[in-house]
Protein backbone atom coordinates (compact mmCIF):
# COMPACT_ATOMS: atom_id res chain seq x y z
CA UNK A 1 0.00 0.00 0.00
CA UNK A 2 3.00 2.57 -0.05
CA UNK A 3 2.29 3.75 -2.81
CA UNK A 4 -1.41 4.68 -1.97
CA UNK A 5 -0.20 6.04 1.58
CA UNK A 6 1.79 8.66 -0.87
CA UNK A 7 -0.69 9.74 -3.00
CA UNK A 8 -3.10 10.29 -0.38
CA UNK A 9 -4.92 7.47 0.83
CA UNK A 10 -6.74 7.93 3.77
CA UNK A 11 -5.77 4.68 6.57
CA UNK A 12 -7.18 4.13 9.88
CA UNK A 13 -6.76 1.05 11.68
CA UNK A 14 -8.07 -0.04 15.17
CA UNK A 15 -8.01 -2.80 17.14
CA UNK A 16 -11.69 -4.01 18.86
CA UNK A 17 -11.93 -6.00 21.86
CA UNK A 18 -14.62 -8.47 19.96
CA UNK A 19 -14.42 -11.54 17.98
CA UNK A 20 -14.20 -11.02 14.19
CA UNK A 21 -17.76 -12.51 13.66
CA UNK A 22 -19.08 -9.87 16.05
CA UNK A 23 -17.05 -7.09 13.80
CA UNK A 24 -18.33 -8.41 11.30
CA UNK A 25 -22.14 -8.21 12.22
CA UNK A 26 -21.79 -4.71 11.64
CA UNK A 27 -20.06 -5.04 8.14
CA UNK A 28 -21.83 -7.86 6.40
CA UNK A 29 -25.67 -6.11 6.37
CA UNK A 30 -26.91 -2.56 6.05
CA UNK A 31 -28.77 -3.16 9.26
CA UNK A 32 -25.17 -3.29 11.07
CA UNK A 33 -23.56 -0.47 9.06
CA UNK A 34 -26.04 1.65 10.22
CA UNK A 35 -25.23 1.26 13.17
CA UNK A 36 -21.83 3.07 13.19
CA UNK A 37 -20.91 4.18 9.38
CA UNK A 38 -24.29 6.74 8.79
CA UNK A 39 -27.27 7.80 10.30
CA UNK A 40 -29.07 5.99 7.59
CA UNK A 41 -27.81 3.64 5.25
CA UNK A 42 -30.10 2.60 2.45
CA UNK A 43 -29.11 -0.26 0.60
CA UNK A 44 -30.83 -4.10 0.17
CA UNK A 45 -27.68 -6.17 0.81
CA UNK A 46 -24.41 -6.03 1.57
CA UNK A 47 -23.56 -7.82 -1.76
CA UNK A 48 -21.27 -6.90 -4.88
CA UNK A 49 -23.31 -4.76 -7.20
CA UNK A 50 -26.17 -3.89 -4.59
CA UNK A 51 -26.45 0.14 -5.41
CA UNK A 52 -27.75 2.61 -2.24
CA UNK A 53 -27.74 5.62 -0.35
CA UNK A 54 -25.90 6.32 3.14
CA UNK A 55 -26.20 9.57 4.76
CA UNK A 56 -24.40 11.08 7.33
CA UNK A 57 -25.38 14.07 8.65
CA UNK A 58 -25.92 16.05 6.27
CA UNK A 59 -24.44 14.39 3.23
CA UNK A 60 -25.91 11.89 1.13
CA UNK A 61 -23.32 9.59 -0.64
CA UNK A 62 -24.75 7.14 -2.81
CA UNK A 63 -22.77 3.46 -2.63
CA UNK A 64 -22.03 0.70 -4.67
CA UNK A 65 -20.77 -2.28 -3.11
CA UNK A 66 -18.01 -3.52 -5.16
CA UNK A 67 -16.41 -6.97 -3.49
CA UNK A 68 -17.23 -8.82 -0.26
CA UNK A 69 -15.33 -11.48 1.38
CA UNK A 70 -17.66 -12.39 4.05
CA UNK A 71 -16.25 -12.38 7.49
CA UNK A 72 -13.06 -10.52 6.13
CA UNK A 73 -13.67 -7.86 3.55
CA UNK A 74 -16.17 -5.22 2.09
CA UNK A 75 -15.09 -2.94 -1.01
CA UNK A 76 -17.91 -0.18 -1.49
CA UNK A 77 -17.52 2.96 -3.90
CA UNK A 78 -19.18 6.15 -3.07
CA UNK A 79 -19.59 9.73 -3.62
CA UNK A 80 -21.42 12.36 -2.23
CA UNK A 81 -23.07 15.25 -5.24
CA UNK A 82 -19.95 17.60 -6.60
CA UNK A 83 -17.31 15.04 -5.19
CA UNK A 84 -15.49 12.68 -7.39
CA UNK A 85 -15.96 8.81 -6.55
CA UNK A 86 -13.57 7.10 -3.89
CA UNK A 87 -13.34 3.77 -3.07
CA UNK A 88 -13.64 2.36 0.84
CA UNK A 89 -12.22 -0.79 1.60
CA UNK A 90 -12.65 -2.25 5.19
CA UNK A 91 -10.87 -5.24 6.26
CA UNK A 92 -10.89 -7.78 9.38
CA UNK A 93 -8.16 -9.27 10.92
CA UNK A 94 -8.05 -11.91 13.92
CA UNK A 95 -5.43 -10.35 16.62
CA UNK A 96 -4.68 -13.43 18.95
CA UNK A 97 -6.75 -13.66 22.56
CA UNK A 98 -7.33 -9.74 22.08
CA UNK A 99 -9.64 -9.10 19.11
CA UNK A 100 -10.45 -7.76 16.06
CA UNK A 101 -7.64 -5.25 13.90
CA UNK A 102 -10.19 -3.01 11.72
CA UNK A 103 -8.48 -1.35 8.80
CA UNK A 104 -10.23 1.20 6.50
CA UNK A 105 -8.57 2.72 3.46
CA UNK A 106 -10.57 5.10 1.54
CA UNK A 107 -8.85 6.42 -1.74
CA UNK A 108 -10.08 8.57 -4.88
CA UNK A 109 -10.93 6.38 -7.57
CA UNK A 110 -9.58 8.61 -10.08
CA UNK A 111 -5.72 8.54 -8.14
CA UNK A 112 -6.25 4.27 -8.15
CA UNK A 113 -6.81 4.26 -11.98
CA UNK A 114 -3.49 6.19 -12.69
CA UNK A 115 -1.70 4.53 -9.51
CA UNK A 116 -2.30 1.39 -10.99
CA UNK A 117 -1.42 1.77 -14.55
CA UNK A 118 1.42 0.05 -15.79
CA UNK A 119 4.57 2.11 -14.23
CA UNK A 120 8.09 1.45 -15.21
CA UNK A 121 11.18 0.91 -12.66
CA UNK A 122 11.04 -0.16 -9.23
CA UNK A 123 7.34 2.12 -8.68
CA UNK A 124 5.67 -1.17 -10.66
CA UNK A 125 5.91 -3.22 -7.89
CA UNK A 126 4.74 -0.87 -5.17
CA UNK A 127 1.12 -1.08 -5.77
CA UNK A 128 -1.70 -2.25 -3.48
CA UNK A 129 -2.66 -5.78 -3.85
CA UNK A 130 -5.89 -5.49 -2.90
CA UNK A 131 -7.55 -1.86 -4.07
CA UNK A 132 -5.62 -2.74 -7.37
CA UNK A 133 -7.83 -5.61 -7.56
CA UNK A 134 -11.36 -3.82 -7.29
CA UNK A 135 -10.02 -0.90 -9.42
CA UNK B 1 -15.43 20.16 2.95
CA UNK B 2 -12.50 20.24 1.03
CA UNK B 3 -12.01 20.68 -2.89
CA UNK B 4 -12.18 17.76 -4.83
CA UNK B 5 -8.15 16.49 -4.41
CA UNK B 6 -8.80 13.39 -7.43
CA UNK B 7 -7.03 15.25 -10.43
CA UNK B 8 -4.22 16.21 -7.54
CA UNK B 9 -3.45 12.77 -6.62
CA UNK B 10 -3.93 11.90 -10.24
CA UNK B 11 -1.70 13.89 -11.56
CA UNK B 12 1.05 13.41 -8.43
CA UNK B 13 0.72 9.69 -9.32
CA UNK B 14 3.12 9.27 -11.59
CA UNK B 15 7.03 9.06 -10.87
CA UNK B 16 8.17 11.04 -13.71
CA UNK B 17 5.45 13.77 -12.87
CA UNK B 18 6.40 13.66 -8.96
CA UNK B 19 10.29 14.74 -10.40
CA UNK B 20 9.08 17.19 -12.51
CA UNK B 21 7.28 18.80 -9.30
CA UNK B 22 10.26 18.61 -7.72
CA UNK B 23 12.80 20.27 -9.77
CA UNK B 24 10.29 23.13 -9.88
CA UNK B 25 9.99 23.30 -6.53
CA UNK B 26 13.94 23.69 -6.28
CA UNK B 27 14.04 26.20 -9.22
CA UNK B 28 10.99 28.02 -10.19
CA UNK B 29 10.64 29.22 -13.93
CA UNK B 30 12.24 26.17 -15.58
CA UNK B 31 11.87 25.56 -19.14
CA UNK B 32 10.59 22.28 -20.70
CA UNK B 33 14.11 22.41 -22.52
CA UNK B 34 15.60 22.79 -19.21
CA UNK B 35 13.13 20.16 -17.52
CA UNK B 36 14.42 17.87 -20.37
CA UNK B 37 17.61 17.87 -20.07
CA UNK B 38 17.56 17.48 -16.39
CA UNK B 39 15.10 13.90 -16.84
CA UNK B 40 15.69 10.89 -19.13
CA UNK B 41 12.82 11.77 -21.40
CA UNK B 42 11.82 13.62 -24.49
CA UNK B 43 11.35 17.28 -24.56
CA UNK B 44 7.79 16.13 -25.79
CA UNK B 45 6.94 13.66 -22.91
CA UNK B 46 7.93 16.43 -20.70
CA UNK B 47 5.62 18.89 -22.11
CA UNK B 48 2.35 16.94 -21.89
CA UNK B 49 3.32 15.85 -18.25
CA UNK B 50 3.85 19.78 -17.73
CA UNK B 51 0.06 19.96 -19.32
CA UNK B 52 -1.14 17.43 -16.93
CA UNK B 53 0.11 19.13 -14.25
CA UNK B 54 -1.39 22.61 -15.25
CA UNK B 55 -4.94 20.76 -15.93
CA UNK B 56 -4.46 19.68 -12.06
CA UNK B 57 -3.91 23.44 -11.37
CA UNK B 58 -0.33 22.87 -9.59
CA UNK B 59 1.86 24.53 -12.41
CA UNK B 60 1.44 27.60 -14.22
CA UNK B 61 3.38 28.44 -17.56
CA UNK B 62 5.01 32.12 -18.38
CA UNK B 63 5.88 32.97 -21.59
CA UNK B 64 9.45 34.13 -22.29
CA UNK B 65 10.95 34.74 -25.24
CA UNK B 66 10.44 31.77 -27.28
CA UNK B 67 9.97 29.87 -24.50
CA UNK B 68 7.92 29.18 -21.69
CA UNK B 69 8.73 28.93 -18.09
CA UNK B 70 6.71 27.13 -15.53
CA UNK B 71 6.65 27.13 -11.81
CA UNK B 72 4.46 25.40 -8.92
CA UNK B 73 1.27 26.87 -7.95
CA UNK B 74 0.98 23.99 -4.91
CA UNK B 75 -2.39 25.34 -3.50
CA UNK B 76 -4.27 22.98 -4.78
CA UNK B 77 -1.62 19.85 -3.00
CA UNK B 78 -3.18 22.29 0.12
CA UNK B 79 -6.30 21.46 -0.90
CA UNK B 80 -5.60 17.24 -1.22
CA UNK B 81 -3.80 17.23 2.24
CA UNK B 82 -7.37 19.22 3.58
CA UNK B 83 -9.14 16.54 2.05
CA UNK B 84 -7.03 13.36 3.94
CA UNK B 85 -7.56 15.33 6.87
CA UNK B 86 -11.45 16.00 6.97
CA UNK B 87 -11.73 12.18 5.32
CA UNK B 88 -9.66 11.39 8.64
CA UNK B 89 -11.42 12.81 11.10
CA UNK B 90 -14.80 11.29 9.69
CA UNK B 91 -13.06 7.33 9.61
CA UNK B 92 -11.84 8.37 13.25
CA UNK B 93 -15.69 9.53 14.34
CA UNK B 94 -16.92 6.30 12.12
CA UNK B 95 -14.78 3.53 14.00
CA UNK B 96 -15.72 5.38 17.22
CA UNK B 97 -19.23 4.31 17.06
CA UNK B 98 -18.09 1.07 15.44
CA UNK B 99 -16.27 0.56 19.34
CA UNK B 100 -19.40 1.84 20.48
CA UNK B 101 -21.95 -0.60 19.16
CA UNK B 102 -19.82 -3.69 20.16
Amino acid sequence: MELHEELGAVRREVELEASRDEVWARIGSPEGLGSWLGDEVDLAAVRPGARGTIREGEVERRVTVEEVEPGRRVALSWCADGEDPSLVEVTLDDIDERGTRVVVVEVPLVTLRVATLPLRGAAASRRGPQMAAVA
Amino acid sequence: MAADPGPVFAALADPTRREVVRLLAQRPGLTASALAGELPISRQAIAKHLAQLRDAGLAAAEPAGRETRYRLTPAPMTDAMAWMAATGAQWDARLDRLRDTL
